[in-house]
């Protein structure tokens, strides 16, 4: 049981340092961006005041916000303040909360192509697991 | 009683007392300048400077005002499963947004924006939300004649970040 807490920290740590990818962090998608931001005379968009853009993006769901991101510099930083969600992942696919044989609820995770199959226990209340035997030795 | 406003031309509107007062921004001006609905010495004499407004768009500000100056307050609704806010435009709004080509509605947004009109304001918010909704990156970057500025490596950082709202 100690070695599966220590785990816990072990396994966050590496996570973080192989894809920067935190499930439980907010957004925080800033680029340095290389070019000079540059807005043509034409372009109205991306050419309204910030008031107008942002209350433009609260009529739009986080798909619509995605599809503008990678559109042009002021977009996508405008979506990115619009985006007030914590950010998402499809890293972990479909997250369930499930309950164990031994009364312990598990947050367990599926990727998308691969519906219903568990790749991963993600932790119980107390720990963090690699994979469905270290949960069920 | 009527108030008159000028525009950045120089172009005097007189509009009913009513039509001034669904402006925020004209309502404060109002006050501060003294001017009430039962001092008629004082709308007389005094006029609004409207300096971020053009002649046209005041024309149109004041067609839409003209139209829903006997309105209820609206109340907001935040129905959308994803918590947005949904706004309903009206048939008369849609088809008085509809004749507007895209640059003189945002003008007509940043008017809306400046004079504080909050059910125009909305009413152009939800047309472009619509024109957005369910469009690709490059379709709307056509649509719109917007020129990126990104990077391809960019792009390629970004589109990875937004990878699960892709379909």
């Amino acid at each position: 049981m100690g070695n599966r807490v220590n785990k816990l920290s072990e396994t966050a740590g590496k996570d973080d340092s192989q894809d920067n990818c935190n499930f439980c962090t907010l957004r925080n998608d800033q680029i340095a961006f290389k070019k000079r931001p540059k807005v043509a005379k034409t372009d109205h968009l991306s050419s309204l005041d910030h008031d107008c853009l942002l209350s433009v993006f609260s009529f739009l769901n986080e798909d619509d916000l995605c599809k503008l991101s990678p559109v042009n510099q002021k977009l996508n930083t405008f979506v990115n303040r619009a985006l007030v969600t914590p950010a998402r992942t499809n890293k972990f696919g479909d997250i369930q909360l499930k309950q164990c044989p031994n009364g312990d609820f598990a947050i367990v995770t599926g990727r998308p192509y691969r519906r219903g199959q568990i790749l991963r226990i993600l932790c119980t209340a107390d720990n963090i697991f690699q994979s469905e035997d270290e949960f069920n030795p | 009683p009527n108030v008159k406003l000028v525009t950045s031309d120089n172009e005097e509107f007189v509009v009913d007392f009513r039509i001034a007062k669904m402006s925020v921004t004209v309502s404060r001006l109002m006050e501060a300048m003294n001017m009430s609905e039962t001092d008629d010495a004082s709308l007389l004499s005094n006029s609004i400077p409207l300096p971020n407004v053009t002649k046209a768009v005041m024309a149109r500000v004041i067609e839409w005002c003209e139209k829903h100056k006997n309105d209820e307050p609206k109340e907001e609704k935040e129905n959308d499963k994803r918590g947005r806010t949904t706004h309903v435009v009206s048939d008369w709004d849609k088809e008085f947004l509809k004749n507007d080509e895209f640059g003189r509605l945002c003008q007509l947004m940043g008017a809306a924006n400046y004079l504080e009109i909050k059910g125009l304001f909305n009413d152009i918010s939800q047309t472009i939300a619509n024109m957005i909704h369910g469009k690709k990156s490059d379709e709307i970057a056509e649509m719109f004649n917007i020129h990126c500025d990104l990077t391809e490596a960019e792009k390629k950082e970004i589109r990875k970040k937004t990878a699960w709202c892709e379909d």
